[in-house]
């Protein structure tokens, strides 16, 4: 694909997720190519980086993270209905991955191999896809051809790589608590501190805490 | 890769090219039964442009499609048997059609983006300061500067008007969070709009958007306690229209807190310059007390009174009126004592003073700004007005007598800033214009007359004055511009500036209705004219390795200095180059290395060329009959950095060494009775300091608990002129820290905070007594409920010096709770639980150590209430 870039947004969540990404991306030093597919809040996936593997890339404070998995590790089976989702004919397609089952809407009208998430390998972009219990459900937002096609181009030493297991731990480390990771970045040129009023801040680490475990329902099961 | 379906099994391989005859990565590549049938198998082209589909078909013939985006679609029927295809794609103009995009509670359109307030709000937050914390990329400061994505914002907009300048806390702090609809960032914003698509900008500033076009609004906060009978208010009115804006603030408490903090500045300056101070500075001084090193409310005792009126009023379009006007009273008094031991090669001299002192403060500042900001023309002038009339009264007891002080030390200023920019050829020049005057006309009494030997024959008298009048007029002016010239940033600049000074004293001595002026060396009719001419650039490159800065400032300075009464003058001409240097480079993952070089030359200023005797407090006596003071500094340093954020583990190695030159060296003849007599002698005389520190911290996350070391060792050496002998003074400062933060349950988190220091004077060859210091912090927070917290603080401070008080031990208490339907907060707090009276403090300066006890606020219990409107 190379030249085109696609974007992907789940809907349902707050979009403060994608808006990060699309405001710090812009002066990046490229160098290899890959798709790139934002989700979660911080969170990139980058296909075909390095090649014919996943990126999983996460951006804590000023470091991303980032493991990598095969590319194509998805094994479709193409289903014979089909229906129209914003004017384009798309097609059913099933697959299961990290636990869960899933329904896929693609189309050949638009020929690319990618999805949101993780999830790639059709002859067509899908445009909607969720697990058969309903938990995560995809759906495209919009789709435009950008003018000046930016190439996205990735150096690997623009990251931090580990397993997969590491960089889980310091996500949700960050997550349950992103004031203390921040503090830990602070260095004497750029100190950032957080000027809560008392107990504004322990309010809310326990309001994150419970929504995440509210949210104890990871895409990945396993 | 492929799906199966059926029975034979033949395998159609090949090759996707482009135009131009290169490979096609992530084309795909659609086996179906007929045009319109569905998929049978499918194949997605490699990083070589290749693709394979396996079937197993029981038909003949198939349909193959082969599509890449932006290219024209390949479409052929072809045979169910093994084949190897080369198949080259046309490029393609036909557009995709458009998809609907949905609306989200954030929105970014090009470098905006907004945030709904009402998806960030909850019930306990009223102010806006309270949402903007939680949205995200936005941080707010202890001290109430606002950040997004780590970087100090630029503006702080309300509908687009920029009513505080850069004392938005103001509004921060006040507006309520049910008037606004949306917080607006604006990425990259540029707020000079002649700049806009010239200068790219970095920076981020903030916009309130209302829900109304006329909000009235504001908040209020009201407190009391014991004992003595506490008090604190503050109510905070305020008013948006389309072209009028006010915010009114009235702050009152007596309960030692800071009532200038919500009018702080944070405006932006421009990097780098060296612009006149216009800041308050005192010629004279009643004897201090150093205050605690730690939160005034525990030791201010205060009766102030805070009033800020802002009112913005909009011309015409882009045309923009600002007045922004505060005042401020405040009544504090202070009760201490100091301890002061003089060493003298020969002898030690010990002073005490049990030190009563009451300061009244009396301040106006008044700002003006006109301000027009189109598309092809950018003007901006501030003029700030500023008045402080300020009086201080002093007693002290030094056992043997009792020493009255009365000051009078009022200040004023007045300054016009501009600045302008305008089409130079092809460059668009910044012109900068900073012009002012400042007056200082101040007066100092002391009862009984002091140094009677050297002013009254050795005869004790009644009273001594000193009387100054200082007056400054500056005036700096610059133009320069910034080019880019592949990745290097160049901005040159050139300027002049011109500062006038003059200096008048008188010290009178009034004995039995006798009034003597003393004459000869106790009077100054000083002027003093500095000119300078500078030409600097700065050159900046920047990747993700490296990065260099280089500035090359070239001066040339001019003094003339002239007292006609005391038939002194001087003048001096100095032409220098004092180039500073940074380099940053990362060399790996993990690590980054930094060196920053840099020369300077500072020159004095009239506070150290005067001829005169000037009284500056009750025994120090000082004049500088000498040379104008030049000191060429030369700084070096050097970094290592390890950062692994995958471990959590940070740490930190730094060197740095600096050295001094000075043509001065001063002398400090201290009597019998520890009176000072300072004077400067012309002898080159150099100081060295070495300084090393390491740091490292470290994340547990089994234990969720950070901890962190850290060390420095300071070693300096200076030379010191001491009852005519000279002397070489080492310091050695040893320190080192060590801290824990830990959440220790959900309802409970702690930290504790602990320092040592171990300092070292010697005189030639003299050791004194090490002076070991320790303070130890423990918070508790327990986090009781939604609606409630409680919080204790404790420290402990200890030095080896002092006699008595040793020790020192703090204890407060706090605890908030929050009525869910009103919104109002309740808080309660029992600060200096343990009523400790006094705090001691110890310190050494060249010649002297000093112990400082300073009385503390006494355990007292507040309660107040907060509530918008």
């Amino acid at each position: 694909m190379g030249d085109q870039l696609s974007i992907f947004a789940s809907q349902g969540r707050t979009l403060r997720d994608s808006l990060k990404i699309t405001a710090r991306d812009r002066n990046i030093d490229f160098k290899e190519h890959a798709r790139r597919t934002k989700t979660d809040f911080g969170e990139v996936i980058y296909k075909g980086f390095p090649e014919n593997n996943i990126s999983y890339s996460y951006e804590i404070i000023r470091d991303k993270l980032r493991y990598e998995e095969d590319l194509n590790q998805f094994a479709w089976k193409i289903l014979p209905e089909s229906k129209t989702i914003q004017g384009y004919k798309a097609q059913k397609a099933s697959t299961s991955f990290a636990g869960r089952n899933y329904l896929a809407w693609f189309t050949s009208e638009i020929p690319i191999d990618d999805g949101p998430y993780k999830f790639n390998g059709l002859p067509g972009l899908i445009l909607e896809i969720s697990d058969t219990e309903n938990h995560y459900n995809y759906k495209l937002q919009s789709f435009e051809k950008l003018e000046d096609s930016p190439t996205v181009r990735i150096k690997a030493s623009n990251f931090l790589k580990s397993d997969k297991k590491e960089v889980l731990e310091r996500i949700m480390e960050y997550k349950l608590n992103p004031f203390a990771v921040l503090e830990r970045n602070n260095t004497p040129e750029k100190t950032i501190k957080i000027g809560f009023k008392e107990g504004q801040k322990e309010k809310l680490l326990r309001e994150t805490r419970e929504k995440l475990k509210k949210q104890n329902n990871p895409i990945e099961l396993e | 890769m492929c799906s199966l379906l059926g029975y034979s099994q033949s395998t159609i391989s090949g090759e996707i090219l482009d135009e131009k005859g290169e490979n096609l990565s992530g084309a795909t590549v659609i086996v179906s039964k007929d045009t319109t049938g569905t998929i049978l198998a499918y194949g997605i082209s490699n990083g070589k442009g290749e693709f394979k589909v396996n079937l197993k078909l029981e038909i003949d013939s198939l349909f193959l499609k082969v599509s890449y985006i932006g290219y024209s679609t390949w479409e052929q029927k072809i045979q169910n048997t093994d084949q190897q295809l080369e198949i080259a794609l046309s490029p393609s103009s036909e557009a995709l059609k458009e998809v609907l995009v949905e609306t989200k509670i954030i929105d970014q359109q090009g470098d905006t983006i907004s945030y709904s307030v009402a998806a960030f709000k909850d019930q306990k937050d009223r102010v806006i300061a309270d949402v903007l914390k939680k949205m995200p990329g936005i941080e707010i400061l202890p001290g109430g500067q606002i950040e997004y994505q780590g970087q100090p914002i630029q503006k702080y907009y309300i509908e687009g008007l920029d009513l505080l300048e850069g004392r938005y806390s103001l509004a921060n702090n006040n507006i309520s969070a049910d008037d606004v609809s949306k917080v607006q960032i604006l990425e990259n914003h540029q707020p000079v709009k002649l700049l806009d698509s010239l200068e790219f900008s970095e920076r981020a500033s903030l916009n309130i958007k209302l829900k109304k076009d006329v909000t009235v609004s504001g908040s209020a906060e009201l407190g009391t306690g014991f004992s003595p009978l506490l008090w604190k208010a503050k109510v905070t009115p305020m008013i948006f229209t389309k072209k009028n804006q006010a915010i009114v603030t009235y702050q009152a408490n007596n309960t030692g807190r800071e009532v200038s903090r919500e009018i702080r500045d944070f405006s932006i300056s421009d990097f780098g310059r060296e612009e006149f101070n216009s800041s308050k500075s005192d010629w004279l001084s009643i004897g201090q007390l150093a205050r605690p090193p730690f939160a005034q409310e525990r030791w201010l005792d205060n009766n102030v009174h805070l009033g800020s009126a802002n009112y913005l009023i909009r011309l015409e379009k882009e045309v923009d009126l600002k007045t922004n006007i505060s005042y401020l009273n405040d009544a504090q008094h202070q009760i201490g004592k100091s301890q002061t031991r003089f060493f003298t090669p020969t002898d030690t001299i010990e002073l005490v003073e049990n030190t009563h002192n009451d300061l009244f403060i009396n301040t106006l500042q008044t700002n003006f700004i006109f301000e027009k900001n189109t598309d092809d023309n950018y003007l901006k002038n501030e003029l700030e007005i500023s008045g402080f009339w300020d009086s201080q009264r002093g007693n002290i007891d030094t056992g043997n007598s009792r020493i009255h002080q009365r000051l009078s030390n009022p200040f004023s200023v007045i300054r016009n800033k501009l600045r302008l920019l305008k089409p130079v050829g092809k460059q668009l020049v910044t012109f900068r214009s900073n012009t002012g005057y400042t007056e200082a006309n101040q007066n100092l009494q002391v009862q009984p007359g002091q140094y009677e030997a050297l002013l009254n024959n050795g005869i004790n008298y009644a009273e001594m004055e000193q009387a100054v009048k200082a007056t400054t007029f500056f005036s700096d002016n610059t133009a320069g511009f910034t080019k880019k010239i592949k990745a290097i940033t160049i901005s040159p600049e050139v300027g002049v500036s011109v500062k006038n000074q003059s200096l008048g004293s008188r010290l009178r001595i009034f004995d039995q209705n006798e009034t003597q002026i003393l004459d000869g060396d106790f009077q100054n009719n000083l002027d003093f004219l500095t000119s300078r001419f500078y030409t600097t650039s700065r050159f900046v490159y920047e990747n993700n390795y490296w990065n260099i800065r280089l500035t090359t400032p070239l001066n040339l300075r001019s003094f003339t200095i002239e007292d006609t009464s005391l038939n002194k003058s001087q003048s001096l001409d100095r032409l220098t180059f004092e180039p500073s240097f940074y380099i940053k480079n990362k060399f790996s993952a993990f690590w980054e290395t930094s060196i920053s070089a840099n020369f300077s030359n500072n020159f004095g200023d009239l506070d150290q060329v005067y001829f005169g005797f000037i009284l500056n407090n009750y025994r120090n006596l000082q004049r500088y009959n000498s040379p104008l003071p030049e000191i060429f500094n030369q700084n070096y340093s050097w970094q290592l950095r390890f950062r692994n954020p995958l471990k959590s583990l940070f740490a930190n190695l730094s060197y740095s060494f600096g050295k001094t030159k000075r043509n001065l060296i001063y002398s400090n003849r201290i009597g019998e009775n520890a009176a000072t007599i300072f004077e400067a002698l012309e002898k080159e005389n150099y100081t060295d300091a070495h300084r090393l520190g390491i740091k490292a911290s470290k994340y547990f996350s089994k234990l969720n608990t950070t901890l962190s070391l850290g060390s420095s060792f300071i070693i300096s050496n200076r030379e010191q002129l001491l009852n005519d002998n000279l002397v070489d003074v080492e310091n050695q400062n040893l320190a080192f820290k060590f801290d824990l933060e830990s959440e220790v349950t959900h309802w409970l988190s702690a930290s504790y905070s602990g320092n040592l220091s171990f300092l070292k004077t010697s005189l030639e060859a003299r050791e004194f007594n090490e002076i070991r210091t320790q303070q130890h912090e423990l918070d508790l927070f327990f986090y009781l409920a939604d609606n409630q917290y409680f919080s204790v603080d404790s420290e402990y401070y200890f030095n080896n010096i002092s006699k008595a008080n040793r020790n020192n031990y703090f204890l407060n208490v706090n605890y908030q709770y929050t009525f869910k339907d009103s919104g109002i907060d309740l808080k309660a707090s029992w600060n200096n639980v343990l009523n400790t009276d006094e705090f001691v403090r110890v310190f050494n300066t060249d010649f002297s150590y000093v112990q400082s006890t300073y009385r503390l606020r006494p355990s007292q219990v507040l309660v107040s209430m907060k509530f918008s409107f």
